[in-house]
């Protein structure tokens, strides 16, 4: 589904945001991108989503080549994408029915098509009371839900949600996650950019770790399953 | 979804026919109903500026529209203005009323001449004596001093200088003809005066124009400025370029509409106070008809020709070298 081969980003003549960075992600997986603030998460989201190429490496999403990608195929692609973001990117102009229905929109989605979707995806978050109100009078957490609904809405194959529980307490990113995950088993991939360790350790998938631009690591979800486990038995008291 | 459900969302078309709704609610979800939907939105969003906005472009483009209407005007002016460009032929004395008709009838015949009138001798002197001073002064004389004429207007094609004075000595050869006088100098000067204004005009149109278009341009620029969030937010979603300009477009169609309307309004006022003293004024130099009012066509083609200037500066805006610089502006 994904597949990074030696990819490089450099953002002007500064140090290399993403250094010869691979790896492969499979159709329907859950991933956790993982790595300090500055390791590159961000970068590496980005270039899956086309926002930024490539300074070097090949990139590879769902048997798209982006190497031979033309310009004018680029918003057809973000268009089979989820992004959700830490601020969630909610525009206060318009209420929370018109913020969700924007990608449908732009899709040329008819209306009735349109509402059953917008309803149904703020139903599934939990926002369906909500629909009129604008995003600026919802709490932190509601906004993120209003993200999830934006970004779920068109039925993408795709997610990627960069630190979607950043600015949440513990409570709230249990309940973000578990949205995440509901999306998960109907079948979407996901990629989920973090340094909640918490987080990490309390949902035990494949980990992919930046540090300093390059990656470090790439752990299945059965070897964080099994980390998680020493972990917790260290912790525990000798009888 | 639930019935429930989809009562409870927002109606773009609340409180119209069920089906005037479902039509509305249609075109306010499409992609370009959407467009005209943040358009609207952000024109009556802050109406003072939007207002100000438009009624400078309409006052900028009302002094281009008053030139048109007074171009088209000058036009059917310089039709009549030829049509008082004519000869003046005096006939002998002895010549009597009959032979001065028939020889008026003869001329009229004449290739490059549009028509005749002939001034009898008693005419002449009944008009001399209700329009000079000196009408008095002929009482003391025996008999009438006046010849009779024949006024002679010209095809229009004959009515330059060179062409007057080659029929002028034309005329002059006929035996019962003593003098031709003809006066045109009045009216070279006024088309002289005429063509440099309409130059001059031509001019201030065209700065004025370019005027417009950069007040649409800026208000474009502004536009982008302010909702650069909602483009970011788009791009993200995956719009391409047209999803995301559309707004700005219509946005520069319409303020161009709008201020065309505005200038129309302006420029019918101006005329309306202009006809008056334009229409004595024409009377003074002989013309039959003063200041027309401009065809329904024109003032239909101006907010049309408003629409297409605001086109042209939201697309220069969003397509010139400008754009860059303006979407990397913080």
């Amino acid at each position: 589904m994904i597949h990074f081969e030696s990819v490089s980003l450099r953002y002007g003549a500064g140090k290399p945001a993403l250094d010869d960075v691979s790896f492969r992600l499979e159709t329907g997986s859950f991933t956790f991108l993982t790595g300090h603030s500055g390791a590159g998460k961000s970068s590496l989201l980005r270039l899956i989503a086309r926002l930024e190429r490539p300074t070097a490496g090949n990139i590879n999403v769902g048997g798209v080549d982006y190497n031979r990608l033309k310009p004018h195929r680029e918003p057809a692609l973000r268009r089979q994408m989820g992004v959700i973001f830490q601020d969630n990117q909610l525009l206060n102009d318009r209420n929370l029915f018109d913020n969700v229905a924007l990608p449908l929109i732009i899709g040329g989605y008819g209306y009735k098509d349109i509402v059953t979707r917008v309803s149904a995806a703020l139903q599934r978050v939990g926002l369906e009371h909500a629909a009129d109100l604008r995003p600026e009078t919802l709490s932190g957490g509601e906004q993120q839900r209003a993200g999830i609904a934006r970004a779920l809405v068109a039925r993408p194959r795709l997610l990627l949600a960069d630190e979607p529980t950043g600015n949440l307490d513990a409570a709230m990113s249990e309940d973000i996650m578990q949205l995440l995950l509901q999306f998960h088993r109907s079948g979407v991939t996901v990629l989920v950019a973090t340094h909640d360790t918490e987080l990490l350790n309390r949902h035990r998938f494949t980990q992919l770790k930046l540090a300093g631009g390059r990656r470090v690591s790439q752990r299945s979800s059965m070897d964080a399953s099994l980390a998680q486990s020493r972990a917790s038995a260290r912790s525990k008291p000798h009888v | 979804m639930s019935d429930r459900m989809s009562k409870r969302m927002p109606d773009p078309a609340a409180a119209s026919s069920p089906l005037a709704r479902a039509v509305s609610s249609r075109l306010a979800y499409s992609p370009r109903g959407y467009a005209w939907r943040r358009t609207l939105s952000r024109l009556t969003a802050r109406p003072f500026a939007s207002g100000l906005t438009l009624l400078v472009l309409g006052i900028v483009l009302a002094l281009p529209v008053l030139l048109s209407f007074l171009a088209g005007a000058l036009d059917d002016y310089r039709g009549s203005e030829d049509q008082s460009a004519t000869l003046t032929a005096y006939l002998a004395l002895d010549v009597d009323d009959l032979d001065g008709a028939t020889l008026a009838t003869q001329l009229a015949a004449r290739p490059g001449i549009l028509s005749t009138r002939y001034v009898s001798r008693d005419e002449a002197l009944a008009t001399f004596r209700a329009e000079s001073d000196l009408g008095g002064a002929l009482d003391v004389l025996d008999s009438n001093p006046l010849p009779g004429a024949i006024v002679i207007a010209p095809e229009r094609a004959t009515t330059g200088q060179e062409r007057m004075q080659a029929l002028a000595a034309e005329i002059e050869q006929i035996s019962d003809i003593e003098r031709v006088r003809y006066d045109l100098q009045w009216v070279e000067r006024l088309r002289a005066v005429v063509a440099v204004a309409r130059i001059a005009a031509a001019l201030l149109a065209g700065f004025l124009i370019l005027t417009a278009l950069l007040v649409v341009g800026n208000t474009i620029r502004l536009e982008l400025l302010d909702r650069r969030a909602e483009r970011e937010v788009s791009h993200l979603l995956g719009a391409g370029r047209s999803f995301m300009n559309r707004p700005f477009i219509y946005t520069g169609l319409l303020y161009g509409l709008i201020g065309g309307v505005i200038a129309v309004l302006i420029a019918m006022i101006a005329f309306s106070v202009l006809k008056a003293p334009a229409d004595e004024l024409a009377g003074l130099y002989g013309a039959n008809a003063g200041l027309k009012w401009p065809p329904a066509s024109l003032i239909g083609l101006i907010p049309a020709s408003g629409a297409l200037l605001g086109l042209i500066g939201a697309l220069s805006t969003l397509y010139g070298p400008s754009r860059q610089k303006i979407l990397s502006e913080k």
